[in-house]
């Protein structure tokens, strides 16, 4: 991580969190009064992508804390809850949709706690099985060696029985939550690919081997883990590859601390390709057989996509055959042909999650 | 002295000087030569003097085609002798730009003279009046970089083989791939769709594969398919169209081909038709029946009935 540029908005800075984040980055902020003056500076730069990367902006989130995962009507969703705390990522995947998403990218460092804990209160009241994550705009591990949010979530959620937080990462960043008493409530968790996937694609992340070690640092302490193969790309040999990483996978982790592994195939909005093309050159990674899906995203050809999931399936089984599997978006003749059941439109997933949560996490199982 | 109308000798036109004509096509019109030999001149043409000479301005065709029928005499306006260069082409650019507004290719190459005394934002604030149409300084600076590419590029706009949206992606293709893609060009005719579909297709597979322009143009049936004497440059472009979608897509194409071989052989007649999801992506398949009578619907729904019975019936599905 390397930021070049701090922001802040005024009124700010007397925040215990935001303090914190200060003398750690040991960077003096600019003062602004409207977030307009840090996009602005970016988009006024040659690469706003590169830019947003380095440039971090701390400010009060102005939208919902918590809110339900978007999904879409037409794939099977698997009723995830997002916290937010930030935005984008210092790490520059090729296919990550952050870089279309907003306009232009900018790292937002969402300050102060209690925001967070008033809505994780109303969540922890609500005596509801609930799964939430920070990872969905962005990692959530990327500023935990400077940031008290992970340890302040993993501290919360350690106070109760009815939901789970699940850190998604592609660091090692996880030292400072090692020694807290997190009661099973926080699930790491780590998005694995390919080394050549991760060599060519995903770059400034962690090796496949450095992210499955740290994985096997979280369950010697205590951490269930989860671990998703998100997006899968097809390319020759691929399929030997993915082989691979689950034979690594299952050398450094004991399949019964794992909660779930999901599995979703590379999908993109059209947005994005002129993207990878102008800042990834090299990348070919928008040149499978994609057509447009039905939530006009571009995906694998179906008969592809069934064809690496089913294989991917049958070497994570051979391993562990009781983890639960689940697909990201896919429809009702991926989940048959792939593991021979489909939980339905109406939650069904959902649940499946919840009682896997509940098993690992040591949740309230009369809320199941 | 102001502009006039007088009338020169056509051995005076310098036809080689051809610095205000933003067209190299110089093919003389035989319909021009015709109308001019049987009705006349249809408007005097533009010259500037030059030193007992004149160059054109304007009326370029009309001029060759005059001369061609052999005519001696013509009337032409004549320019101020006191006009600059500068003016005399931004003369030449409006005289051209009305009552339509230059296609493309030849605007590329105005505004590639006028810039050589006016910038980008003077033509856009005046582009209305020069032009006969509203051009913003991105864009007027856009085709400034264009008129600075391949010559090839210009060219196959001028000759519809290509649209600027074609020339655009072309000219962002990496050199050698560049200029296979103009050389595939020069040999085929398609809508403007069907250019991006082939140009995008020809640069993907090239990107994929790590194959330069040149291995793919040397691919059997599109080299063949471009060398073909008996076919048209349209359906030169169809058939290589259909063969880099093959390439670009080959388990959607093999799987759509099987498919709809498939159905072919279930013989449905013309009144059943069967159609899969849009590229298999979706679950539902739709089943369309004509009927003229009850009696009809009842027939095709017991043909439909036996179809669904059929052990290979199920295979369209992909399950």
């Amino acid at each position: 991580m390397k930021i070049k540029k701090l922001f802040i908005d005024k009124g700010l800075l007397n925040l215990e969190d935001v303090q914190y984040l200060i003398a750690r980055l040991k960077m003096d902020p600019e003062q602004v009064t409207s977030s307009r003056e840090v996009f602005d500076y970016v988009s006024s730069t040659p690469d706003p992508v590169i830019c947003g990367k380095e440039t971090l902006y701390i400010t009060k989130n102005h939208g919902a804390v918590l809110k339900d995962c978007p999904g879409t009507s037409v794939y099977t969703c698997c009723d995830y809850r997002i916290l937010h705390t930030g935005t984008f990522c210092t790490m520059d995947c090729s296919y990550c949709i952050l870089q279309a998403y907003f306009h232009p990218p900018v790292l937002q460092y969402f300050a102060g706690l209690d925001p967070i804990q008033d809505e994780l209160e109303k969540a922890f009241q609500q005596k509801k099985i609930s799964r939430i994550g920070t990872g969905e705009f962005t990692d959530s591990l990327i500023w935990e060696p400077v940031s008290m949010v992970p340890q302040f979530l993993v501290n919360s959620f350690s106070r109760q029985d009815s939901c789970v937080l699940e850190l998604k990462t592609k660091t090692v960043n996880i030292q400072s939550l090692l020694d807290i008493d997190h009661q099973h409530k926080t699930i790491l968790s780590w998005s694995l690919n390919t080394p050549s996937v991760i060599a060519t694609e995903e770059r400034k992340t962690t090796p496949l081997s450095g992210r499955l070690a740290a994985a096997k640092k979280a369950q010697e302490n205590g951490f269930p883990v989860s671990f998703h193969f998100d997006p899968l790309v097809i390319y020759p040999g691929c399929k030997e590859e993915y082989e691979k990483v689950i034979e690594q996978l299952f050398t450094a982790v004991d399949p019964d601390n794992i909660v779930w592994i999901s599995l979703g195939s590379f999908r993109f909005m059209p947005a994005l390709k002129p993207i990878v093309e102008k800042r990834f050159s090299d990348s070919v990674i928008c040149y499978g057989e994609f057509i447009t899906g039905l939530d006009n995203k571009m995906r694998y050809f179906k008969p592809l996509r069934i064809d690496l999931y089913q294989h991917i399936i049958s070497c994570i089984r051979s391993h562990a055959p009781d983890v639960l599997l689940y697909f990201c978006m896919e429809d009702e003749q991926i989940w048959n042909a792939c593991l021979n059941y489909y939980p339905g439109d109406d939650g069904q997933l959902g649940h499946l999650l919840d009682r896997s949560a509940a098993k690992h996490c040591f949740l309230d199982q009369s809320l199941l | 002295m102001s502009d006039c109308i007088q009338k020169i000798r056509v051995s005076d036109i310098d036809f080689s000087d051809t610095r205000y004509c933003f067209t190299p096509e110089t093919d003389l019109k035989k319909n021009l030569a015709l109308s001019i030999a049987a009705f006349g001149l249809p408007s005097p043409v533009w010259v500037r003097p030059d030193n007992g000479k004149f160059i054109l301005l304007s009326g370029f065709a009309q001029a060759k085609a005059f001369s061609e029928n052999k005519g001696e005499i013509i009337e032409a306006h004549l320019t101020d002798p006191a006009l600059s260069d500068a003016d005399c082409l931004l003369k030449a650019v409006i005289l051209q730009s009305f009552p339509e507004p230059l296609p493309h290719a030849m605007l590329i190459s105005a505004i590639s003279g006028l810039s050589q005394f006016f910038d980008a934002g003077y033509l856009s604030e005046h582009s209305a009046a020069i032009f006969n149409t509203v051009l913003s300084r991105p864009f007027i600076e856009e085709l400034l970089s264009i008129s600075k590419g391949p010559e090839q590029g210009l060219l196959l706009l001028l000759q519809n083989r290509i649209t600027l949206k074609t020339l655009r992606y072309l000219y962002k293709c990496p050199d050698e791939k560049g200029r296979a893609l103009f050389k595939l060009f020069s040999g085929i005719t398609a809508s403007a769709s069907k250019q991006m579909e082939i140009a995008v297709r020809f640069a993907e597979i090239c990107a994929r594969d790590r194959i330069s322009g040149s291995e793919l143009l040397r691919q059997e049936k599109i080299r063949k398919t471009l060398d073909d004497a008996d076919i048209s440059s349209a359906q030169k472009a169809e058939v290589i169209r259909h063969e880099l979608f093959v390439m670009r897509y080959p388990e959607l194409s093999r799987t759509k081909q099987e498919v709809n071989r498939m159905i072919q052989s279930f013989k449905t007649g013309s009144r059943i038709k069967i159609d899969p999801s849009k590229d298999f992506e979706g679950t539902d398949y739709t089943i369309t029946i004509k009927v003229k009578s009850a009696q009809d619907l009842k027939e095709s729904v017991e043909r439909l009935q036996n179809l669904s019975e059929q052990p290979d019936f199920n295979r369209i599905f992909l399950s």
